[in-house]
Order: C-alpha cells, then sequence, then structure tokens
C-alpha cells in the first residue's frame, strides 16, 4: 500500500489491511483523486527522508552544512531557491534534510503507538476482567493529565534529545487514544459468532487473537494511524520549537522552525518554507487516514 | 368502545385542499414504482422497485409479500417519501386519494407524513429516542403538527397508549422506551403513528422481530385498531403465514415486480404464479411431519443483474423459451392478476 | 423420520444451571444481582435422534447451546456427551472432547469471518484438530465437505460477501461437519433465512442426518419448522424445560399452558389453505 505500512511494526497490519476482497478497496482507493494526491505526497516525503542527498543536489547545494555566514538570511538566489538560513547555510537542503527526522518521529512514535495499542487493547478487550481494569484505570490516568506538560517534565530530565527519545515520549503520551479504539474494537468483535465458533471448535486465546480479532478489530485504528502521524510531526515540531524536542545539529522543521523564532519578522522564508513542508506533510497523512477510513467502510465501497 | 376525545377530526389540512384530491379514490395506489439506485462508480444500476402497482382502500388490508431483495420495503418507504440516499423514484406515482405525492415538495410532504400516511417499522427500538419518555414522545408528535397545546397533548399520548391496550397508560406514559419489552414498545410505535389519525398505515415486518405469542397479540391489535379507525392497512412481510389471517388482499412481490395480486382467500387456495405456489410450499405446514419440504432452488436474484424476460425464470421450474419475454399482467379471476406466461398450468393443477 | 431405535443417549444433561452476574463488573461480588439463564434443566438425546428445542426469546435456549457446546462454562450441573463429562474436562481432553460436539449459528452474517476465504473457513477446524485429517488431505476434505452441504469446490476461494444467505449458512454447516461430529446444536439456523431458503437447508439437515448419522439439538422459535425436522420436542422457558414429549405429543396433546399458548399463536397457514390439494416435494406438481 503505502509508506504508512512499509514501517516494519506495521507489517501485521498490512496483512490485515489487504485482504478484504482481493483488491476492492485498493482499486477503488486508485479511482479518488484525494488519495492519487495524498499517497503521492506521502511516497515523495518517504522517498525524501530516505535519499535526501539526492534530492538536495537538484539545485546544485546538496550540503546542508556549507555554510557561509556572508549570506546570514539572504533571499532566494540562483541555486539556491529558499535562500539562506541565519548561518548562511542553503534552506532549501536544510528543509529536504529535515525531513528525516520530522518524518522519522512521525513514523517511529505511531510504530510504537499502533504496537502497544494493539497489545494492550487486545488484553483489555479481549480477556477483560481484571487485566482490563487496570489497562483501562491507566489510560484515564492519561487522559487526565495536561499532556503537553507531561512530555516538557518528561523531556526535560532526558539528556539526550534524539529521534529515538523524544519518538519514545511522544509515545508515552498517545497510546492511550490508540489503545481505547483498539479496546472497544476488539469487545465488538470479541462476541461476534465467528469468535465464538473458534472458541467452540477448540481454538486457542493466540489463534482466534491473530486470524479472527486481530485483522477484524484493526481497521479503525490502523485509518488513525495514518491521520496520528500527521499529528505526532506537528507535535514534534511544536515541542522542538518550544526548545525541548530535538536540537541543533539535528536539521529537523522544528529545529528550523525553533532557530527561525527570533528572526522570521525580517526573514519571512525561514518560517515559510519549513511549515510550508510541515503542512503539506500533515495533509498529505491526514487525507490518506480519511481515504482509508472510506475504503474500509463497506457501505462507502 | 366509547370514542374517547380526539385532537381533532381529520382537518382540512394542505392534502385535502388540493385540486386532485377525491375522498372516494383509493387511500393509496401506487401505479408503477419504479424506483433506482443510479449507477455510481464501480456499481451499476439496481432497480429495486420495477413497475409496481397495487392499492388498498378504507377499511382494508392489503399484505404485501416478497422475500429479502423483493423491494417491498422500498415500495413503503416510497409511499412515505422516505428513500434511503442514493435511492431515486424513475416513474410512476404514489396517489394519497387522488394526491401524487410524488409531485408534492418535501414541504407539503411533511405534511402527509403523519397526518395521511404513517408508518411502523419492524425495530421498534431505533424507531424511539431511548432518552426521552414515551409519552412525551407521542405529545410531541401533536405539538409539532400544531395540534394541541403542552398538558392537552399529554393527554392525548396516554389516551393513545390506552387505545393500544397498554396496561396503566398514565403511569407507563412517563417511561423510557427501554422500560418496555418488545411488544409493548411495538404498540407504543402504533400508538405514535395513529396519533394524527391517519388514514394509511404502512406496517413494514412489525412482528418480525417479536416473540411468536407476542406477534400473534400485535397483529390482532392492528387488525381491531384498522376496524375502529376504518384505516387502510399495508402489512409488508416476508412471511406469507404470517398474513393470512389478516390480509384482505395480497400482493406477492418478487425481484422489484408484484408478480401476482389476489384476494386473500384466492391467493392461498388457488396461486396463479409458480413462484407464490413456491412460496406456499415452502412453509412448513402442521400436520405435514416427516415429509422434506418443497424448495426453490437458487437465491432471489441481484437487483442490479435481473434476468431478462421474467425474472423468476431461472428458478422456476416452468420455465421455457416464451418466458425470455417479459410476462404480461393476466387477469386471473376477479381481482386476481398474475404476470406468468403459464399461470393456467399453475392454476390447472 | 427413520424407525431407527435411538436407544443409546449421546447426550445426557442433568440439572444444569447457568447464573451471571448482571452487567459487566469484573471486581463485582459474589451474590450480587445475578441472571439465571438456564435454571435446572435435564435432557436426553439419543443416538440418530433429532430433539427440537422451542422457546421464546429471552428463554435461555441459546445460553443452554452455549453450554452444550462448552463455550460457556456451567454453574452446576452435569453434562454427559458419549458417556465423559464434558462440565469435568479442561485443557487438551476438552480440545478433543469438542470434536464430537459442534454448533451451527443463527446469523449467516456474523457466523463467517468476513477477511478469510471460504477454504480456510472450512479448513480452520482441521486445522486446530490436526489429528483428524493430515495436511496434504485439507483441499479434498474441503471439497468434500462443500459438496456434501450442496456448494460447487469451486467457490472455495470466494469470501463469505460473495453469498447469499442461505448459501452462507451452508459454509457453517460444512465447518461444523469437518470434524465428524456426533451431535450437532443447531441454534436457530433457518430463522434468518428468507422463506423459499429455509426449506432448502431444513431438507439440508434431514438429508445429512440420513447420510451422517448426526444426532441433533434444533433450536427454533417456529414451532412449524421444529415439527417437520424434529423427533421429540423440548418447550423451555424462562430457563426451565416446561414440557417434552414426541412431536405427537407436543403438537396434538400438549399439557402446559404454555405449550398451548405457542400453539395457537403460532401463524399457521392451514386454514387459509383449507382444501388445497398437499404439495409434493421436488415440483412433481409441474411437470
Amino acid at each position: 500500500m503505502t509508506s504508512l505500512l512499509s514501517a516494519p511494526e506495521a507489517a501485521s497490519a498490512s496483512s490485515a489491511l489487504e485482504p478484504v476482497p482481493a483488491n476492492g478497496p485498493l482499486r477503488s482507493l486508485l479511482r479518488r483523486p484525494r488519495f492519487v494526491f495524498s499517497a503521492f505526497v506521502v511516497v515523495l516525503l518517504c522517498a525524501v527522508a530516505a535519499g535526501p542527498g539526492f534530492f538536495a543536489g537538484w539545485f546544485g547545494h546538496g550540503d546542508p552544512h556549507a555554510c557561509d555566514l556572508d549570506h546570514s538570511g539572504h533571499g532566494p538566489t540562483a541555486g539556491h531557491p529558499f535562500g539562506y538560513d541565519i548561518q548562511g547555510c542553503d534552506l532549501y537542503s536544510n528543509v529536504i534534510h529535515g525531513t528525516r527526522d520530522s518524518l522519522g518521529i512521525g513514523l517511529l512514535t505511531t510504530a510504537v503507538t499502533l504496537v502497544t495499542a494493539v497489545v494492550l487493547g487486545c488484553l483489555a478487550g479481549y480477556f477483560g476482567g481484571l487485566l482490563d481494569l487496570l489497562i483501562s484505570r491507566l489510560m484515564d490516568v492519561f487522559f487526565g493529565f495536561p499532556v503537553l506538560i507531561g512530555m516538557i517534565v518528561v523531556l526535560e530530565t532526558f539528556s539526550v534529545h534524539s529521534v529515538t527519545s523524544v519518538s519514545l515520549v511522544l509515545a508515552l503520551f498517545s497510546w492511550p487514544v490508540l489503545t481505547r479504539i483498539m479496546r472497544s474494537s476488539v469487545l465488538t468483535v470479541r462476541d461476534l459468532d465467528y469468535v465464538v465458533a473458534a472458541r467452540e471448535l477448540g481454538a486457542g486465546h493466540l489463534r482466534i487473537l491473530v486470524r479472527h480479532v486481530i485483522p477484524n478489530a484493526i481497521a479503525p485504528v490502523a485509518v488513525l494511524t495514518s491521520m496520528s502521524i500527521g499529528g505526532v510531526i506537528t507535535a514534534e515540531a511544536s515541542l522542538t520549537f518550544l526548545g525541548v524536542g530535538l536540537r541543533a545539529p539535528a536539521v529537523s522543521w522544528g529545529v528550523q522552525l525553533n532557530t527561525a523564532q527570533q528572526y522570521f519578522t525580517d526573514h519571512l522564508g525561514l518560517l515559510l518554507f519549513p511549515s510550508l513542508f510541515l503542512s503539506l506533510a500533515v495533509l498529505g497523512f491526514v487525507l490518506l487516514g480519511d481515504c482509508l477510513r472510506d475504503a474500509f467502510d463497506p457501505r462507502l465501497r | 368502545m366509547t370514542p374517547s376525545p380526539r385532537p381533532s377530526p381529520p382537518s382540512p389540512g394542505p392534502l385535502t385542499a388540493l385540486p386532485a384530491y377525491d375522498a372516494d379514490a383509493p387511500a393509496l395506489a401506487v401505479d408503477d414504482l419504479r424506483v433506482e439506485f443510479p449507477a455510481a462508480r464501480g456499481r451499476r444500476t439496481s432497480t429495486v422497485v420495477d413497475g409496481a402497482s397495487f392499492q388498498v382502500t378504507a377499511g382494508q388490508t392489503l399484505a404485501v409479500v416478497g422475500e429479502s431483495g423483493s423491494g417491498k420495503s422500498m415500495t413503503a418507504r416510497t409511499a412515505l417519501g422516505i428513500l434511503p440516499a442514493g435511492a431515486a423514484v424513475r416513474s410512476g406515482s404514489v396517489r394519497v386519494h387522488g394526491v401524487d405525492l410524488l409531485t408534492l415538495d418535501e414541504r407539503r410532504l411533511r405534511t402527509v407524513r403523519g397526518r395521511h400516511v404513517a408508518m411502523v417499522f419492524q425495530d421498534a427500538l431505533v424507531a424511539l429516542n431511548p432518552v426521552i419518555p414515551v409519552g412525551r414522545q407521542i405529545a410531541e408528535v401533536f405539538q409539532v403538527h400544531g395540534r394541541a397545546g403542552r398538558r392537552a397533548a399529554a393527554r392525548h399520548a396516554v389516551d393513545l397508549l390506552d387505545r393500544v391496550r397498554i396496561p396503566d397508560a398514565a403511569r407507563r406514559a412517563g417511561h423510557y422506551p427501554h422500560q418496555f419489552s418488545g411488544g409493548m414498545r411495538q404498540r407504543v410505535v402504533i400508538a405514535m403513528a395513529l396519533a394524527l389519525t391517519p388514514q394509511v398505515l404502512i406496517a413494514d415486518e412489525p412482528t418480525t422481530a417479536l416473540d411468536v405469542t407476542v406477534q400473534a397479540q400485535i397483529l390482532a391489535l392492528l387488525q381491531e385498531l384498522q376496524d375502529e379507525h376504518r384505516l387502510a392497512l399495508v402489512l409488508v412481510s416476508h412471511d406469507l403465514a404470517v398474513v393470512a389471517q389478516s390480509a384482505d388482499h395480497v400482493a406477492v412481490m418478487y425481484a422489484g415486480q408484484v408478480v401476482e395480486s389476489a384476494p386473500g382467500y384466492e391467493l392461498y387456495r388457488r396461486p396463479a404464479h409458480p413462484y407464490t405456489r413456491a412460496l406456499l410450499d415452502a412453509v412448513p405446514r402442521r400436520g405435514r411431519r416427516g415429509h422434506p419440504l418443497a424448495t426453490l432452488p437458487g437465491a432471489p436474484p441481484d437487483p442490479a443483474r435481473p434476468a431478462d424476460g421474467c425474472r423468476f425464470r431461472p428458478r422456476c421450474p416452468l420455465a421455457r423459451a416464451q418466458c425470455a419475454t417479459p410476462p404480461p399482467v393476466h387477469n386471473v379471476g376477479a381481482q386476481h392478476t398474475s404476470s406468468c406466461h403459464r399461470w393456467q398450468e399453475v392454476t390447472g393443477s | 423420520m427413520t424407525a431407527e431405535p435411538h436407544s443409546t443417549p449421546v447426550l445426557d444433561v442433568r440439572d444444569l444451571v447457568k447464573r451471571h452476574p448482571a452487567g459487566n463488573r469484573p471486581l463485582a461480588r459474589r451474590g450480587g444481582h445475578q441472571i439465571t439463564a438456564v435454571d435446572g434443566v435435564d435432557l436426553t438425546l439419543r443416538h440418530g435422534e433429532t430433539l427440537g428445542l422451542v422457546g421464546e426469546s429471552g428463554s435461555g435456549k441459546s445460553s443452554l447451546a452455549r453450554l452444550l457446546t462448552a463455550v460457556d462454562r456451567p454453574t452446576s450441573g452435569e453434562i454427559t456427551v458419549l458417556g465423559r463429562r464434558l462440565d469435568l474436562l479442561r485443557g487438551r481432553r476438552l480440545r478433543e472432547m469438542r470434536r464430537n460436539i459442534q454448533l451451527v449459528f443463527q446469523d449467516p452474517y456474523t457466523s463467517l469471518d468476513p477477511r478469510m476465504t471460504v477454504y480456510d473457513i472450512v479448513r480452520e477446524p482441521l486445522l486446530i484438530h490436526r489429528e483428524v485429517t493430515p495436511r496434504a488431505d485439507h483441499r479434498a476434505r474441503v471439497a468434500e465437505l462443500l459438496e456434501l452441504v450442496g456448494l460447487s469446490p469451486d467457490h472455495a476461494s470466494r469470501r463469505p460477501h460473495e453469498f447469499s444467505g442461505g448459501q452462507r449458512q451452508r459454509i457453517g454447516i460444512a465447518r461444523a461437519l469437518a470434524l465428524q461430529p456426533g451431535i450437532l446444536v443447531c441454534d436457530e439456523p433457518v430463522s434468518a433465512l428468507d422463506v423459499s431458503v429455509q426449506a432448502q437447508i431444513v431438507n439440508l439437515f434431514t438429508a445429512l442426518r440420513s447420510e451422517l448419522g448426526i444426532s441433533y439439538i434444533f433450536i427454533a422459535h417456529d414451532l412449524a419448522v421444529v415439527e417437520h425436522v424434529a423427533d421429540r420436542i423440548a418447550v423451555m422457558r424462562r430457563g426451565r424445560i416446561v414440557e417434552t414429549g414426541t412431536v405427537a405429543d407436543i403438537y396434538d396433546r400438549p399439557q402446559h399452558p404454555y405449550t398451548q399458548e405457542l400453539l395457537a399463536s403460532s401463524p399457521d397457514l392451514e386454514p387459509a389453505l383449507r382444501g388445497r390439494a398437499v404439495p409434493d416435494p421436488g415440483y412433481e406438481w409441474l411437470r
């Protein structure tokens, strides 16, 4: 399907997503301009994230660290379509290189969240009882927590602000939403006759979960997953803008926006170009999720 | 039963004011109705109602019988102008006392619903708002249509609940839908449908979700109410046995078409369409213990891929080459029609 | 039906009770408010026999079906299947025992996993009980089962949504037959189907019985259907069996007032058909 599912953690989801009627949803998806657009954006961004050097070099100045303070804050010129940042580095190649960390955080966070949500959602929804009680109350605790403050506090205690650590902190505060959805989805599937049929045949819990419950319960979560990638990318940018997320020399869109905050009144491009990419990425993922939801809804198929 | 106080007699609403209105015309007459889901991306046009015609007069019960996909519910919904999204009426008319509802605008149609034509659905639970006491839900009907003030409306509501034989109506009016059993809930829905004294009551599978004993009670209630109010009752059902006792006239639908239409006693004893006959034979009957049931091969057709000619042809044991042309409507007897080329062989055996 | 002497009991139920707490409260104390779904049921199913179980919604007949197929555990009482106490079995023994007693569901739209192919659905029991059919024979066995229930083996690669209700019910029956059970518990297997399709499935059950020698518990709310398939009938109400008897006993000489009420209110074509010839099965009347 798309990059969303190319993440290794989402592989279990991809096998669940694709079967419906052999090629029904995919074919109907390909006829929607919205899907084609969003899938194109997402694929392109992933390609950029995978090989930024190739794209950055298009205008002849691919190295984001080749800077010349003489050009600090200069506007677009030939070979430098976005102009220069405050350090005199090529802004275009910086934005291109920033894709990797921004997208990386989006995908990693969402992957961790998704796996957590599927595992905990299944435990709570399928087995119920005390386990459900514990997981549900834990979710309530997180829901009752001011998320932004929580993330700032946890990140402040970290000495390393790498892609991994920021992702984990973001995941720590975003798992309850998907888990709650997975849990309620599992709850409805759990009592359906075909699950009862498998139990009555003597199938073990693992088999029932993997063969019947997860494939049939995951659709709403999978759809939200794509949308949440967009959300996470924004969240990373916000955290970094506040100074608690990634830090230079990392190059994410958030880092660029953070640097831009003191100068953007004079050099609008510093704010404009990273935000443009950020918005495009978020739009791409959200629209993609939207299309997936339509494709999964049998009434709209 | 003494006539209880009424909100008001069937008021000269907008419908009666129309020039086409004719009090002597049938209460409901559906003529050559055609309803489609137009072709959409990846879907071909499905004709769900394909030239259906029937009529029912005041004080009469018409049963519309058919399997899933026969278009019976869709026909019923068209009569109230509540088609599902995407469906469109292609041709035909639905006349209430001579006024074609399909030509009315939505505003006028809204005054027809409830006042002239009312509907009872299969699932009483979704027809009622779960967070409002039933008495108030019924009272609202009066208020919305400007028939009564708050006090009077509440009184009428209790009165209606009493009329559908809900014991202790005054107390029950304050209860919420979930506090009623399935059968009682269906009574509440019937009370609501009768609130504005409609001339036509359409009941779409009103007893399918109910237990056998309750089903009998609801059918009896509908019959009594019909007698009291001289209702034209349209009973939509999938089961010939259920409507056997109450139907004056039966229209059998198959694949969107009325294939046979006959007075009740006539249809059961002298079916003139192989589909009717097969349906009758497939119903398990008392005293036929231990014998295999007569079966009809196959399943009802996909409305997007109808057979050419007679729709029943692929499943019909009588099918011959001539059945590839659409059968005309044959007059079998008084008010008895069959759309089968070979109806004589069906009745003759 | 066949006049075979149904002597040996294959299923014996003694004083079966199932209670569950009202609502879903994991920490609810025992002794809180409980609902009694099955309340002291005794019944016996003999070899090759069809026992009809009739009752209205809430009478506990589906709860009983879930107990008999070990989907749920009884609160108390005994279930003896082929001489072994089903309610006492655990783990591997229970799993082996399940082969003997299988369940057919009411709703053909929820009883099949929509994401699996027909082949995978019918084959699943063979994967769970690997000792029944060697893996190499699975494909042939599934084809055989599909044919047995009147479906084409060519349909094996399709998914449930491509089938009509009656065909789906046949798939469910093929799945239930995969392990060659001696007992089939059918929980309202035809009530969700169209009348013309109902008859096909009812006849299929009858044919399977004479072909495979299966004993049935046939649950229904429709007295007319049960009359057609059953040898004996048990009438259930509020968790209890109020009357048991042969078909003739129940229909011609009902003793319990509730049975009488059920019979009186069951819709019947007979009065409307008065005088009409009895149909010959298979359309001889048309040929």
